[in-house]
């Protein structure tokens, strides 16, 4: 290797940072006024790293410990019902315990920013990354990111900022434990300035009035439906000025396609490169989002899709559940739960199966 | 230039920090890389492996390294994965004949000398990352910078063992 | 958005006059009332208001009796309502 001149390759704002790190930085940069978390692996290094930068006053903000997920969600609420910005991390069961939660932050129409380091979870007991936490937010009426690096990481959470704020929803940005949430890599850390906390309503002492009094008859019925419509319209949003629901890469000329989000789809396209040295028109279509699901994209894709997973709902994989909600019959690859993490390899001789049309219509890769 | 260099060592010695200070130093010299502790049951002096990338383009797998480039062993009992051309190795480069490169140092000598000792283990990371810093051709000054960034002002033993590891590394 | 179903305000009488759901009819006899506010405290409905002695809101009062169980003079009788 050659020495390039001074040890500056980082130029300043290239720094390594794991996932983790990464959220906390983005973090430290929208100045929450309120931080509440528990500590969960493999979240906890985020938490840990935001309570050391209020601890040394280099970040302005309250941090509230408590005693569960339940409560950490239950204090973000709380504040951002007062108009504080508010940040929390979780994983696994940590979600599990924070669920019911979860619930209010979205029916309340807060926002809310949450890092969600991915995890399985049990039984059996595992520490490891993949979805299975993740879709459990599916219905709940979250804005859903995927992170792909620890670069994405960064700009999803800033942008979670902006988002959330914007369409008075709270966002959960997720990264893959470990092999994300506990992997260093390069990452431009830009200067943002994020704008004033803004929000549909505050609650302040002093004002008189009931937040979610019993909604019977059509009032529970319309806020579920604003909501839900709210959520779909953010896609205009995301694809404007957020970096878009999805990422297409070789897919311009592709008669394949692979669908995959978070941190494998990194790996998934590093074996379409050897696909496409054979001569395979392959691509990959990484959703950056799966709420909003990007509907639209995926009723684009060439005819022969096949979508990888790292979360099953029956034998199915979730997203292949997703995809073919819109219409786009597709082959399923579950893969990676609870840390079995395919080799480049591995996943090159499925995709080359799934070319060849030798793939089952479902395949586990264990 | 793409390589998967995997670090095999035992808990506490220092190889996950080791993997993130050589990440560092490949970034501060420009290039892109990536560091990935193994995680299990933690436990010290049990088998604990660390992958680290170092690429001129961006890395993006992050699957486990199963046939690394590079081995760095902190104790040549410790067993490795596929057919690594090179294999730097704390000690004697006795077991490796068949290797087209061995690199050795004498990184427990190093750490006792410096001081490196925790909980009665000598922590190998700083000689074993000197010594695989200059197998790699990482540059000298990228990686006293690469250990003083990641480990503050715990650093100044550290920086010494590297250094010595450094100059005193032997290949066959 | 609409905000209406998750911010309400609470007004008297926005569920219709409850009083007409009643049976039994808490009647204080004023001479044995102390003022102490014990039924005040103690009504579901927030329909007791005690000046001297405790007056009901009778447009609003569903004859639940709690006032008269917690009376400690034994002031309030219930009525049945014809």
């Amino acid at each position: 290797m050659q020495a390039k001149s001074d040890c500056d390759g980082a130029r300043g704002v290239r720094k390594l940072l794991t996932s983790n790190e990464a959220v906390a930085e983005a973090v430290k940069l929208a100045k929450p006024d309120v931080i509440a978390a528990y500590p969960i692996t493999p979240q906890s290094p985020i938490v840990e790293k935001l309570s050391e930068m209020v601890e040394s006053e280099e970040l302005d903000s309250r941090f509230v410990r408590v005693e569960s997920e339940h409560s950490a969600m239950g204090v973000v609420i709380g504040a951002a019902t007062a108009g504080a910005r508010v940040f929390t991390a979780t994983s696994s069961h940590g979600l599990a315990y924070m669920y019911e939660m979860c619930w209010w932050a979205a029916g309340s129409r807060l926002p809310i920013v949450m890092a969600l380091a991915a995890r399985s979870i049990g039984a059996p007991w595992n520490i490891h990354g993949d979805h299975l936490d993740l879709v459990s937010l599916r219905d709940l009426g979250w804005i859903i990111s995927v992170a792909e690096n620890a670069q994405e990481a960064f700009d999803m959470t800033i942008n979670a900022f902006l988002l959330s704020e914007e369409v008075n929803i709270p966002v959960v940005v997720a990264i893959d434990g470990f092999t994300m949430s506990h992997t260093a890599e390069v990452v431009n850390v830009r200067q943002v300035e994020i704008p004033p906390r803004k929000q549909a309503y505050r609650i302040l002492p002093g004002m008189e009035v009931a937040l979610n009094a019993v909604a019977f008859g059509e009032a529970r019925m319309l806020a579920r439906f604003d909501l839900a419509r709210d959520l779909e319209e953010s896609a205009g949003l995301i694809e404007e000025k957020l970096g878009g629901l999805v990422e297409e890469y070789r897919l311009e000329d592709a008669e394949y396609a692979v669908v995959v989000t978070g941190g494998l789809s990194g790996d998934v396209k590093d074996a379409v490169d050897m696909l496409r040295e054979e001569g395979v028109k392959i691509g990959v279509m990484r959703l950056r989002f799966i709420r909003p699901f990007p509907k639209k994209a995926v009723k684009e894709l060439p005819s022969q899709v096949l979508v990888v997973d790292r979360a099953n709902t029956d034998l199915r994989g979730v997203l292949s559940v997703e995809v073919a909600a819109c219409g786009v019959e597709n082959k399923n690859l579950v893969a990676g739960i609870g840390g079995k993490y395919p080799t480049v390899d591995e996943l090159y001789s499925c995709l080359k199966r799934f070319v060849d049309g030798k793939l089952s219509d479902v395949e586990w890769l264990i | 230039m793409f390589l998967e260099i995997s670090i095999y060592c035992r808990g506490g010695q220092g190889g996950v920090t080791t993997a993130r200070i050589l990440a560092a130093a490949a970034m501060l010299q420009g290039y892109f890389s990536q560091s990935m502790p193994q995680f299990g049951p933690e436990r010290r002096g049990a088998e604990v492996k660390a992958f680290l990338r170092i690429s001129d383009k961006e890395i993006r797998r992050k699957c486990p390294i199963t046939d690394p480039d590079v081995a760095i062993l902190f104790d040549h009992k410790l067993r490795y994965d596929g057919d690594p051309d090179t294999v730097i190795v704390n000690y004697s480069s006795k077991l490796f004949e068949d290797k087209s490169k061995v690199c050795y140092l004498d990184a427990t000598e190093i750490a006792v000398k410096n001081g490196l000792i925790s909980a009665g283990w000598p922590i190998l990371g700083p000689a074993m990352g000197g010594a695989a810093a200059k197998v790699l051709d990482l540059d000298y000054e990228c990686l006293m910078k690469a250990i003083k960034m990641e480990l503050g002002e715990k650093a100044e033993k550290s920086v010494k063992a590297a250094d010595e590891a450094y100059r005193v590394v032997k290949c066959a | 958005m609409r905000l209406d179903p998750i911010l309400s305000k609470a007004t008297v009488g926005s569920a219709g006059e409850t009083g007409s759901w009643r049976n039994f009819r808490p009647v204080v006899e004023a001479e044995k009332c102390s003022g102490c506010k014990e039924c005040f405290y103690y009504c579901p409905e927030g329909v007791i208001e005690v000046k001297g002695v405790a007056r009901i809101d009778y447009r609003f009062c569903k004859g639940c009796g709690v006032c008269r169980e917690v009376c400690r003079q034994k002031a309030i009788v219930m009525v049945q309502e014809e």
